[in-house]
């Protein structure tokens, strides 16, 4: 069979061009003044943004000749486009530090914020901020016996806003807020006529997304400094948040964006330093970061439960419901596999899979139907960790980092090509049913909708190792060099995935994921192992 | 001079504080504020033909997200002659592929953009409708019986797939759960579109082919009339004859010239495209090759039943070799070949942006209404030996390149009909329908799903799943069709 055809000429020929233009205008005034124990300092500012861009795209197609690079040569143009967005903003913002002899720290701020993306009257959005601290290791009490170096008690607490979301148009999401009309052209008597029709559901409350979060942590340092880190805790809650929300075909749209509901995510954040060794020709330090984080949906309105699906047709879900992360993972369970003799494929590729899969009935009611499904995982780590060493022995110097994550999912689309899903298609249900595997065509279920393709996105990695030798002094003078570096660095050396993920990088996410259906690849960018050597000169 | 940088600042965010209304509300460039459009009778006819855009679908080969396209007409053979006993995608893979084996479930994609393509058109035609006042009095009559021809042709399609839907005939808002989520039943659905298709033929003309027409609204009305619940055959032979009598149509003497002649004399209504335009092509042309694929797929619609090459063979007489060549295994339709396709070489070509393709969808031509004028005399019953029915049959034929004596029969039976739109009219999405209005879908469609091993096929498989999506969104107030 033939796959493709040459044609005639194939060539074509695009003309892009995109221009950003940035006005930003920064203003602040500054006040510092020491009396004392008193430290103070004021700043107060305004903010002035203009975000503009124009994009168009020309296409021509239909040349003679491959050589041609010019519009005028082509006998079709098959692409043309240009859309001009803008996008202001102003802020004007006002903060105080106040520190008293270093002890006790006191730092409150406060912004207002205006975006034209947002509802005429509901432009402005107000986000004050406030932190304490409290420098232990400066009260007198502390002596110098340098076992605590270092003791610092902080907690803040404030707001932040949200002005960026993408319903996937570029005007829609400059102008939400007003009712668009765009060009909907049509060919009648053979020739084009020109055209409107209704671009969005306009939304003239839409506001901004606030997150505020809570954050009490310790910053130490024992011995002199040698082992020094903080140990947070956050809780962030993201309230009225800018997403699309689906609306009924019938009204003529699919969507709309909207404030919508309040998601929470909490964790602990440790980072930790320590200056193993410190000798002059031999150095050695260490750096631990470890972060914890759940993520929950408080609150979702009407859309409660919202199904979700995903953008390749192929009918995998994602549920938003109260008290699990927002995008969770839906789906049946598998019960067994479909035994290959069922298979229509004449041919069963090596490691194929069959289409589909027997699932199990969680409300045993005998057949098959939304009410079997459940929720498969969520694509949000539940630890994320890094591990770097860092050596200086003489002239030489290496590093190496290793780095982890665990407790995601990822919902793997690639595994149908991967595994050829449709090769083992069923065509028989009924002799399935009657050789008593299944007691209702129902519980047979394609693969692709169930937890098979759900498959656990953590990983181990050698992130990252480095070596390299710095010439000494004296070389360098006789070359009339100040520095001379030679290097060797990889990336990725050693990587391990989870025994139930099939695929190239657990890692990959595609990119038109929305916040609502997110953590699905479908194939997806390779992870890349890299090796690098290299020679630094500097004159 | 100290001061000066204070008063500058001061003075900048006077300057742009001030101005600060227009900077935080700038006005698009690439689009128009609602509010301030309709104002003109041109206004109002560009929003006329943006309802005539959304029949006319959006080219799979454009760079839009793969779900909730408005694909509409251009993926409609998969809905419908795929879902009879024609034709069949090449592979299995995909959900395209659920067509032809009625595996289609509530979620599937293609079936869903279908459903939102028709409301796209009824959401068009209800918004003009609005602003219609603004129009020139002349053309307030004509470009109402325009909007409501071309709603009452979505509002067909949907309750002959889908059965009761829900029916909104003005602009509805995303939280009138009530309109938006209630299935009304076949029956006053149909009543709507009666009263939408008279009124167009009321107020309309035969000037356009590619717009709505008098003819067209004539030759709709008389499908409904076929089609609906209670059938009015005398209403819908009058509509046939109407039109056999306004002289305006006949039939093209070379079949293929139907197809690759736009807009003949045969055509009543056809959704027009451009070739190598992205934006007003099609793609649908190049889906319909296999062996040579052009298409994203490895091929849709290709002859899936070898009762549909007997019938060919048996009925089909010149239109044979102008409906589909086989190129192997694979019997591929050749009515809608990309311009400048020439399927005589080896290997054939297709022309230089067969995925962009022009061919024109038509809709409804002049032989459909011939047979339509047969059935409606035959009127429900398994023969008759009218004589206007045999004529109207046997003009169809001619052009066949039967003979007017002796290939005429003395009776005409609903069976030969049924084959005779079959070799007509193949792969122009008429076959599902015709077996559902003829009464014999469900023994055609069983005995074929039987036959080629398509086990999931029961009754039930003759309406599409209102797309799980909406059913979501319905709170519990939208049903689903039975056996989904």
């Amino acid at each position: 069979m033939e796959w493709y055809i040459a044609q005639a000429s194939r060539a074509s020929y695009q003309l892009q061009n995109r221009v950003r233009t940035r006005i930003i205008s920064d203003n602040t005034l500054n006040y510092k003044k020491t009396f004392g124990d008193h430290d103070l300092n004021i700043l107060a500012g305004a903010t002035f943004q203009r975000r503009g861009s124009e994009n168009s795209v020309v296409e021509g197609t239909g040349y003679s000749n491959d050589l041609l690079k010019n519009l005028q040569g082509a006998t079709t143009i098959s692409e043309f486009e240009e859309i001009a967005v803008e996008k202001n903003k102003i802020g004007y913002f006002a903060r105080v530090n106040y520190a008293f002899a270093d002890k006790y720290l006191i730092n409150a701020s406060f912004r207002r914020d205006a975006s034209s993306v947002f509802g005429v009257d509901s432009k402005w959005g107000n986000f004050p901020a406030v932190s304490l601290g409290w420098n232990a290791h400066n009260e007198s009490f502390f002596g110098d016996d340098g076992f605590i170096s270092r003791l610092k008690f902080r907690v803040s607490y404030g707001l932040t806003g949200n002005e960026n979301f993408s319903v996937g148009d570029d005007i829609i999401n400059n102008y939400p807020y007003l009712a668009l009309l765009s060009t909907s052209n049509a060919i009648t008597g053979g020739t084009i006529s020109p055209g409107i029709s209704a671009l969005n559901i306009a939304n003239t409350l839409l506001q901004w997304e606030a997150s505020e979060e809570f954050n009490p942590g310790i910053d130490f340092g024992f011995f002199g400094d040698k082992i020094t880190g903080s140990l947070d805790y956050y809780v962030r809650t993201s309230d009225q948040l800018l997403l699309e929300n689906p609306v009924s075909y019938v009204t003529g749209f699919s969507g709309g964006i909207v404030n919508l509901g309040e998601v929470e995510n909490a964790g602990w954040e440790l980072e930790l330093r320590t200056r193993n060794v410190t000798r002059s020709n031999f150095k050695w330090n260490s750096t631990l970061i470890v972060s914890t984080n759940k993520n929950e949906l408080i609150s979702f309105g009407e859309s409660n439960g919202a199904l979700l699906e995903d953008g390749f047709g192929r009918n995998s879900q994602w549920i938003n419901l109260i008290g699990n992360p927002i995008s969770s993972f839906y789906g049946f369970v598998v019960d067994s596999e479909l035994p290959s003799e069922y298979w229509n494929s004449p041919w069963i590729p090596i490691n194929g899979q069959s289409e589909d899969v027997i699932v199990k009935d969680l409300n045993g009611d005998g057949l098959i139907t939304d009410e079997d499904k459940t929720i498969l995982g969520d694509p949000y780590p539940d630890i994320i960790w890094s591990f770097t060493n860092e050596f200086i022995i003489g002239n030489f110097d290496f590093s190496i980092m290793i780095q982890g994550s665990q407790g995601a999912e990822v919902k793997n689309v690639g595994d149908q090509y991967f595994e050829t899903h449709w090769q083992g298609a069923t065509t028989d249900v009924a002799a399935v049913v009657e050789d008593g595997l299944i007691s209702h065509p129902s519980f047979l279920q394609e693969r692709v909708l169930t937890n098979d393709i759900v498959q656990s996105a953590g990983y181990f990695s050698l992130r990252n190792i480095n070596i390299g030798y710095t010439f000494s002094n004296d070389l360098l003078a006789r070359l009339r060099l100040d520095r001379l570096r030679i290097y060797a660095s990889a990336q990725n050396l050693i990587y391990i995935t989870s025994d139930d993920y099939i695929g190239f990088n657990p890692e990959y996410i595609d990119t038109n994921n929305s916040p609502r259906a997110y953590g699905s690849q479908r194939a997806g960018t390779p992870l890349f192992r890299t090796v690098t050597a290299g020679l630094n000169v500097n004159f | 001079m100290k001061y000066i940088k204070y008063i500058s600042f001061a003075i900048l965010g006077l300057t742009l504080y001030s101005c600060g209304d227009d900077f935080l509300n700038p006005l698009p460039e690439s689009a128009v504020v609602a509010d301030a459009f309709f104002e003109t009778d041109a206004d109002v006819l560009a929003g006329i033909i943006g309802i005539y855009d959304a029949v006319q679908g959006v080219n799979e080969n454009t760079n839009t997200s793969l779900v909730s396209s408005n694909r509409g007409v251009q993926f409609e053979y998969m809905l419908t002659e795929m879902r009879s006993d024609n034709t069949k995608s090449a592979t299995t893979e995909g959900s395209k592929a659920d067509f032809h084996r009625y595996l289609v479930d509530a979620n599937n994609i293609q079936s869903e953009d279908y459903y939102q393509s028709m409301y796209d058109i009824i959401f068009r035609a209800n918004n003009v409708m609005n602003f219609i006042d603004v129009a020139d009095e002349a053309n307030q009559s004509t470009y109402l019986a325009e909007a409501k021809f071309l709603r009452a042709y979505a509002y067909f399609n949907l309750v002959r797939l889908f059965g009761d839907v829900p029916m909104v005939t003005t602009v509805v808002g995303p939280l009138d759960n009530e309109l938006l989520f209630t299935r009304v039943s076949s029956d006053e659905i149909y009543r709507q579109i009666a009263l939408d298709l008279q009124e167009a033929i009321d107020n309309l003309d035969n000037t356009y082919k590619s717009r709505a027409s008098k003819a067209a609204a004539q030759a709709l009305l008389a499908k409904v009339y076929l089609t609906q619940g209670a059938p009015n055959y005398s209403g819908a032979e009058q509509l046939c004859l109407a039109i056999v009598s306004s002289g305006e149509f006949s039939l093209q003497a070379d079949f293929s010239d139907v197809f690759y002649n736009e807009l003949n004399d045969e055509i009543i209504f056809a959704v027009q495209y451009e070739l190598g335009n992205t934006l007003e092509s099609q793609s649908f042309s190049s889906e319909f090759t296999s062996e040579f694929r052009q298409g994203r797929e490895d091929g849709l619609n290709i002859i899936d039943n070898p009762s549909l090459i007997d019938d060919f063979a048996t009925y089909g007489g010149n239109r044979t070799a102008a409906s589909y060549i086989t190129f192997g295994d694979s019997n591929e339709p050749i009515k809608f070949l990309p311009e400048g396709s020439d399927i005589t070489t080896t290997p054939p070509t297709y022309g230089s942006s067969p995925r962009d393709a022009g061919n024109d969808w038509i809709v409804l031509r002049y032989a459909d209404v011939l047979l339509m004028h047969a059935e409606a005399i035959l009127a429900g019953s398994q023969e008759t030996t009218s004589g206007a029915a045999i004529d109207s049959y046997m003009a169809v034929r001619e052009r066949a390149g039967f003979d007017p004596t002796d290939d005429r029969p003395s009776i005409l039976t609903k069976d030969a009909l049924l084959a005779e739109r079959r070799v007509e009219l193949a792969f122009e999405n008429h076959r599902f329908f015709d077996l559902v209005r003829f009464g014999v879908a469900d023994a055609v469609l069983s005995d074929h799903a039987a036959a080629m091993g398509y086990t999931s096929y029961d009754s039930r498989k003759l309406l599409l799943p209102i797309p799980a999506r909406e059913i979501n969104l319905s709170g519990g107030l939208l049903s689903q069709n039975p056996g989904y």
